[in-house]
C-alpha cells in the first residue's frame, strides 16, 4: 500500500472501520513509513480532543421549557379533535392507522359493511363530527405512508383491517 | 349531533393527550442532556443548543406516530437532530462562532459544564475550559455536514452504519467527512497542538 492510500484511510484507521486486509496492510506501512506514521499520530490527537470534550449540560429546567413548548406547538382544531378521535379508538386500531393517528393529523370513525358502502356511511359518520367538511373527503383502500407524503389535497377516508367482526376501520386525514 | 361532537372530543382528549404525552415526556426526560450535548457541539453556544434541541424534540413529537418502538429512541432521534440541525444552522448567520483568536470565555451562569474530574485543582479546571473552548472554536468553523459527523463519530461514538443512518447517507461518504473535517480541526487546532493534542 502506498503512502497516497494509506493517507486517504488514515481516518478509518483510526476509527478501525476498514477491513482486516486494510488494518493489516496499514498497520505495517505504518512501521515502516515515518511520513505516515506522523500522518496517524495527527489524527489520531484530533480524535482524540474531540472526544475528550467534556459533556455540556442544559440548565436545570431545561426539560420543563421543552414540555412548555410542546404544549405550545398548536395543531389545528381539526388535527386536535383527530389526534384525539384516533387516541380514543386506539386499541381498535389497525398498525397503520394506529401509526397515522398518532401522527396528529386523523380521525379514525368506525363504520359497518365494505369498500363500495363505504361512501354514504364514512360521510355519515364524518358529518357527525365535521358537519359540512364531509363532502370534501376522497378514499382509499389502504395506505402506507403517512397523509402528508401522498401530496393529496382533500382529507383522505381509508378503509382499514377489519378489526372487529362486522366492523370495518375507516381513516380520516385532515391533513388541511 | 353537535352535543355528540363536543361529547366525544372531549372524552378522547383526555386519553390522547396522556397517553403520548406521558410516554414521550419520559423520553425527553432520559435523551435531552445528550441531544442538548450535541446541540451545543453544533452550534457552539447555549442559546442555540437550546432552540436545537427544543425544536427537534416538537418535531419527534409531531413525528412519533412514525417511531417503531422496536427501535432505539436514539437512532431515531439522531436523524431527527441531523435534519433539524442542518437545515437549521445553513440559515442561520454564523454570528454568534467565536474565533479562534478571541479569549475563551468562561459558561455562563445558565448553564454549567459537567466537571471532568473531581480531583483536578483550579489550574486543571481553567486549563481544561480553554482547551474545549479552542476545540469547540475551530469544530465551529467546518462545514455543518463534517461538524455533525465529527460529532456523531467521536463524541457520540457511533459507527460509519450509524452515522451514515443517521445523516441519510452512504458509509463512503461518512468516511469522506470524518477525513476531511479531521484534517480541517487539525489545520485550524495547529497553533494550539502542544497544548491542545
Amino acid at each position: 500500500m502506498n503512502c497516497r492510500r494509506v493517507a486517504n484511510l488514515i481516518s478509518a484507521y483510526v476509527d478501525g472501520e476498514l477491513s482486516g486486509a486494510e488494518m493489516l496492510a496499514i498497520r505495517r506501512h505504518l512501521s515502516e513509513c515515518a511520513e505516515c506514521a506522523e500522518e496517524y499520530e495527527s489524527i489520531r490527537l484530533v480524535k482524540q480532543a474531540v472526544s475528550r470534550l467534556r459533556a455540556v449540560v442544559p440548565r436545570k429546567d431545561f426539560v420543563a421549557a421543552v414540555a412548555s413548548r410542546l404544549d405550545e406547538a398548536r395543531l389545528t382544531p381539526y388535527q386536535r379533535f383527530a389526534a384525539r378521535a384516533a387516541a380514543f379508538l386506539q386499541g381498535k386500531l389497525s398498525p397503520v392507522a394506529a401509526a397515522l393517528a398518532a401522527y396528529g393529523v386523523a380521525l379514525v370513525l368506525m363504520t359497518a359493511g365494505g369498500i363500495d358502502d363505504l361512501t354514504p356511511q364514512a360521510a355519515h359518520s364524518f358529518a357527525a363530527a365535521l358537519g359540512s367538511r364531509a363532502n370534501e373527503v376522497a378514499f382509499l383502500r389502504e395506505m402506507n405512508r403517512p397523509p402528508a407524503d401522498l401530496g393529496v389535497s382533500v382529507p383522505l377516508v381509508v378503509a382499514g383491517e377489519r378489526a372487529d367482526p362486522g366492523a370495518e376501520l375507516h381513516f380520516v386525514s385532515l391533513t388541511r | 349531533m353537535e352535543a355528540a361532537e363536543v361529547e366525544l372530543a372531549e372524552v378522547v382528549s383526555e386519553g390522547a393527550r396522556s397517553e403520548d404525552r406521558r410516554e414521550f415526556d419520559r423520553l425527553v426526560e432520559r435523551y435531552h442532556k445528550q441531544a442538548y450535548n450535541i446541540a451545543y457541539r453544533m452550534a457552539g453556544n447555549h442559546a442555540d443548543a437550546e432552540d436545537l434541541t427544543q425544536e427537534a424534540f416538537i418535531r419527534a413529537y409531531r413525528f412519533f406516530g412514525q417511531y417503531r418502538r422496536e427501535l432505539p429512541f436514539d437512532s431515531w432521534l439522531y436523524k431527527i437532530m441531523s435534519n433539524v440541525f442542518i437545515d437549521t444552522l445553513r440559515r442561520k448567520p454564523k454570528a454568534r462562532f467565536r474565533s479562534l483568536d478571541e479569549p475563551v470565555m468562561t459558561e455562563d451562569g445558565e448553564a454549567q459544564l459537567d466537571l471532568p474530574d473531581a480531583s483536578a485543582g483550579p489550574e486543571e479546571a481553567v486549563l481544561s475550559n480553554e482547551m474545549d473552548g479552542r476545540i469547540q472554536a475551530a469544530l465551529s468553523t467546518l462545514p455543518e455536514t463534517f461538524r455533525l459527523t465529527v460529532i456523531y463519530a467521536d463524541i457520540e461514538g457511533l459507527s460509519y452504519e450509524e452515522i451514515a443512518e443517521a445523516t441519510n447517507t452512504n458509509i463512503g461518504t461518512v468516511r469522506s467527512r470524518l477525513h476531511r473535517g479531521r484534517r480541517l480541526l487539525r489545520s485550524k487546532l495547529k497553533n494550539y497542538a502542544d497544548e491542545l493534542l
